[in-house]
């Protein structure tokens, strides 16, 4: 009975939200919870040419991609050497870099803005890889670094007598058979940094550069009283992601509960 | 191998924090070197200063109650799910907490424009759907009354989390091994003693550690108060954090205060001064209730 609740409560403003965007404004207003009396595919059409909805995908795109690229690179060289070595400073550096988890970057808002700013890098989608893949560092590398130790190392020793090179054993050993705790750590920054709003929203400055959270509420700025276009933006800003995650989340809790929070 | 982490952890995370605290001690707007140094000057205006004080307590209260209300509407609420969820057959259990966790795949600026169409005074979907059931006589306009402002932004804010918050205690109860239970089973334990004086305990780490990420978390709102109630946090400032007076306070409210960024950066260090030593302090007490299976 709890959970049907929950799951009713989570669910309402979803179907909310998918409903009223195949409603026009004034069926909206007069009843926000019917059904839609027809179906107006056309407010989709509608926003997507009003707004430049096809450029902002692809900036979140270009932005998530490149910083979950560049934090399983980063993220997965260094969790080898913190995992798989035992020098005297591999224990605290791991440390300094987990710390991070309690240190909010936004907080340091605005020097990281002054410092992409001496850069030439803001109002650029690359700084702002820059500045997401630092920001996922200290949970991806807890996580990983976590994942790599409950490895067996005999595998790495194997390899070793076999003539294997450290950069070897990580490439064919580590990285293949860490893929569930990758794709973790992946799936993780990949969402949070596709809806994140707060750094666009300081960084970002020309509308073509515009992510799609940052596009889509300027949208809802120009837009506000046509609820019709509206919440057909937010269905086309949201419903992709939600799918994406929907096929992705068996792996990603399985790997979360599995293997990474022990 | 380690140099390329380490390069891109100190540039964009180190170096910054340590500048926002240099930048704190210096009257600076953002143009020019930073010359005026007038040590704590910034935090005396923050903190018994005749402007910016005024909203600075405000705020700082605001972020308690996001913390505690915050706990007391997320962290329970997601415990007990997590305990019923646990006792369900492992299909069931995956479907709802699949259902659970697709908030968590939306963006707060899709939830907080959602919601702000949603809790509307006339149009809204809320204030409908509880005349049609029969709750007409407390339809209010939530967004624009000072008292009920903050929490339902708040309760915006849990819609999106509490999936995942959920999905961590079923993992954190998962891995309580079946012996453990079974031997309170032996011992004659009933339903209620089972969980109070076995699961919770043995919880306690976990729920440390979304304690501690509620603290870093309700420290750093921002998007939800921004984009719902405004730059200004109305009504009246009643729904202003220190995320939002930060903003306004470097880049430039409306309250008589240009945009000065040395008075900016106090307010981020003093943020750090609140969640670095919480934080450890959770971090402190969580080892303590360390378990090993």
């Amino acid at each position: 009975m709890v959970l049907l609740l929950v799951a009713a409560a989570v669910l309402y403003p979803l179907a909310l939200l998918v409903i009223n965007s195949l409603k026009s404004t004034q069926e909206i207003f007069t009843d926000p919870n019917g059904l839609p009396p027809q179906l107006r595919f056309d407010n989709f059409i509608n926003a997507w040419q009003q707004a430049n909805f096809a450029t902002y995908y692809l900036n979140s795109v270009i932005v998530t991609a490149g910083s979950v690229a560049l934090i399983l690179v980063v993220t997965s060289l260094a969790c080898y050497v913190l995992a798989r070595h035992s020098f005297r400073w591999t224990d605290p550096l791991y440390l300094f870099f987990v710390l991070g988890l309690m240190m909010p970057v936004r907080l340091a808002i605005l020097p990281l803005f002054l410092l992409l700013r001496d850069l030439h890098l803001l109002d650029t989608l690359f700084g702002l890889i820059l500045v997401y893949s630092a920001a996922g560092l200290p949970f991806s590398i807890f996580l990983l670094t976590n994942f790599f130790r409950g490895l067996p190392r005999e595998l790495d020793e194997a390899a070793r007598l076999d003539g294997a090179s450290e950069f070897g054993v990580y490439r064919r050993i580590i990285i293949p058979l860490s893929k569930p705790g990758l794709a973790v750590v992946a799936i993780y920054n990949a969402v949070l940094i596709w809806n994140d709003y707060f750094f666009p929203l300081i960084f970002i400055r020309s509308p073509s550069l515009r992510t799609l959270p940052l596009g889509m509420t300027s949208f809802y700025g120009e837009h506000a009283t046509q609820w019709d276009l509206v919440f057909a933006g937010l269905t086309t800003t949201a419903i992709p992601m939600v799918l994406a995650f929907l096929i992705l989340s068996r792996g990603f809790t399985r790997g979360l509960t599995e293997g990474a929070l022990k | 191998m380690l140099l390329p982490a380490l390069t891109l952890y100190l540039a964009f995370t180190i170096y910054p924090l340590i500048q926002s605290v240099r930048i704190s001690l210096y009257d600076w707007h953002g143009l020019g070197p930073m010359k005026d140094f007038v040590g704590l000057a910034n935090y005396i205006e923050i903190l018994v200063g005749p402007t910016l004080s005024e909203r600075f307590w405000p705020a700082l209260l605001h972020n308690l109650i996001i913390l505690t209300f915050g706990i007391a509407t997320l962290q329970i609420p997601a415990l007990i799910v997590a305990l019923l969820l646990w006792q369900r057959p492992a299909r069931v259990g995956a479907v709802f907490r699949t259902i659970y966790l697709l908030p968590w795949a939306i963006s707060p600026a899709v939830v907080a424009t959602l919601g702000t169409l949603m809790l509307h005074p006339q149009y809204g979907a809320i204030n409908s759907l509880m005349r049609a059931v029969g709750l007409g006589g407390l339809v209010r306009p939530w967004l624009g009354d000072p008292t009920f402002a903050l929490p339902v932004i708040i309760l915006l804010g849990n819609w999106i989390v509490l999936g995942f918050i959920i999905l961590i205690y079923l993992a954190s109860l998962r891995s309580i091994p079946y012996e453990v239970l079974e031997a309170a089973a032996i011992d004659g334990a009933s339903y209620r003693q089972t969980i109070w004086k076995v699961v919770l305990p043995l919880l306690r780490p976990t729920i440390l550690t979304m304690i501690g990420l509620g603290i870093i978390s309700s420290f750093s709102y921002f998007e939800m108060v921004f984009l719902v109630t405004g730059i200004d946090a109305g009504p009246y400032y009643s729904t202003d954090v220190l995320a939002t007076f930060f903003y306004r306070t470097t880049f430039g409210g409306n309250f008589g205060y240009g945009g000065s960024f040395g008075a900016g950066a106090a307010v981020a260090t003093l943020m750090l001064l609140i969640v670095i030593p919480s934080s450890v302090a959770v971090v402190r007490l969580r080892r303590r209730y360390d378990v090993g299976y």
